[in-house]
């Protein structure tokens, strides 16, 4: 299946998590929400990014 | 009496001594009639040069006698340019002779000296009257004897060197009393033809009669050919007034056929070698290319696998603070988190009742409760 993630968008989206989670002020709530996301995105990620990598080889090795 | 006397050796070096230093024995012409005329195998010529009364012995070494314009033999008139020549171990002496030419013809070298001149003045012969050929004709007009090696020759070699030209022969004499005739008339027949070049001449030697090619009017209907013409008369050293009046002059039909067209083959060499060099040059090019094709797609390559070990560091950099900034973090050190049913974190003790149900989050799983009793600290509800 191929899920097109924007890489650059969700990874704003954890470091906007990341920063906000810096924020003592939020509730525990919120900070365990957030890490939830988080995890999810990174995730996300580090399956395109493999998937990425793989593509590039692709590409290189058909010459 | 004292008288003095002489060796044979010495009358005979003294009479040497005094002829050949009479400047008046020297280079001067004499007439005569040839006789015991005698060509060796060597080239030179021997006879007798005679009068009525007397005669001189005579030479003509192979030097002087290949220039001779005519054959001499026994009874020719003639009139020479020669020395006188001692051969002093024998006591003779005799004419070294330089040139020979029979009598009257001296007359018909001043005519043609003349005429050569007159033309001159009329600038028939000026260089700029001269065009240049095309090494690349449709058709090329030949004037020369039939059956001769000269048109044997033309042909051969013109075909040889550009086969794709049409041949025009217009054939006539060259030598004897109808040649200027003949070749005037197969001259304005050429000029009837669509030619490009025109080539007039004979195969020759030393010794063959070149005075047709000397005609007067026959050069000056040459002057005004409508296309250029080859002079072609098989002599190496003369010029005839036909050589002076063409376009352009060759020594041998063969040369006539060099001038007149391109050699096919070096044209076809030329070809390859340049076709050759464009390939090597675009295979070059296509290498460069291919080269530059490759280098680029490792470059890209490159690049984007940098820019997804960025992201990589990074993504590792943001698990770990988030991680680290995880309140679950607790739960790996055995705290718990207290959640309602609605899955909100109770951190107030004030919410909870009696009989709530709520989840007790651990770092292994979750723990469905119900509460059976509230103990505030200081207080008991």
């Amino acid at each position: 299946m191929e899920e097109k993630i924007n890489i650059e968008k969700e990874f704003a989206r954890l470091q906007e998590i990341g920063e906000k989670m810096e924020d003592k002020t939020i509730s525990l709530d919120e900070s365990i929400s957030l890490h939830e996301e988080g995890i999810k995105i990174i995730k996300k990620l580090e399956e395109a990014l493999k998937e990425a990598e793989k593509r590039i080889e692709e590409v290189i090795e058909v010459k | 009496m004292d008288r003095v006397v002489y060796s044979i050796s010495d009358i005979n070096k003294y009479i040497k001594h005094v002829l050949s230093n009479d400047e008046s024995l020297k280079f001067i012409y004499i007439k005569g009639e040839i006789s015991n005329f005698k060509a060796a195998a060597t080239g030179h010529l021997y006879f007798s040069l005679k009068d009525d009364s007397s005669l001189i012995n005579a030479v003509m070494f192979s030097s002087y006698a290949s220039k001779l314009i005519f054959e001499p033999k026994s009874g020719d008139e003639v009139i020479v340019l020669a020395s006188i020549d001692v051969y002093a171990p024998r006591g003779t002496y005799q004419l070294s002779v330089y040139e020979m030419n029979l009598k009257g013809q001296g007359s018909l070298l001043e005519k043609i000296e003349k005429l050569k001149k007159q033309l001159a003045s009329e600038g028939l012969f000026d260089e700029k009257r001269k065009r240049n050929i095309n090494i690349f004709p449709k058709a090329i007009g030949l004037i020369t004897a039939k059956n001769s090696a000269a048109i044997k020759d033309l042909v051969f070699n013109i075909k040889r060197r550009y086969p794709l030209v049409t041949l025009y022969f217009f054939p006539s004499s060259v030598q004897g009393e109808n040649a200027p005739k003949e070749l005037l008339e197969a001259f304005k027949k050429s000029q009837e033809y669509e030619l490009d070049t025109l080539i007039i001449g004979r195969g020759g030697g030393a010794n063959e009669d070149l005075n047709a090619f000397n005609d007067e009017a026959l050069v000056r209907a040459v002057a005004t050919s409508k296309m250029p013409v080859i002079s072609a008369v098989g002599h190496e050293i003369d010029s005839t007034l036909l050589d002076y009046v063409s376009d352009k002059r060759a020594s041998t039909p063969t040369g006539a056929a060099e001038l007149a067209t391109v050699d096919i083959r070096e044209i076809e060499q030329e070809m390859d070698y340049r076709l050759d060099y464009l390939k090597q040059t675009l295979l070059n090019k296509l290498n460069d290319l291919k080269e530059d094709n490759d280098n680029y797609k490792k470059k890209l390559g490159g690049i984007l696998r940098n820019r997804v070990d960025k992201y990589k560091i990074l993504l590792e950099g943001e698990k770990k603070r988030i991680n680290a900034l995880s309140p679950l973090l607790v739960l790996k050190r055995g705290y718990t988190l207290i959640e309602d049913s609605e899955g909100h974190v109770v951190t107030d003790i004030n919410n909870i009742n009696k009989d709530d149900e709520l989840v007790i989050r651990m770092d292994e799983g979750k723990v469905i409760t119900k509460v059976k009793e509230v103990k505030r600290n200081g207080r008991k509800d």
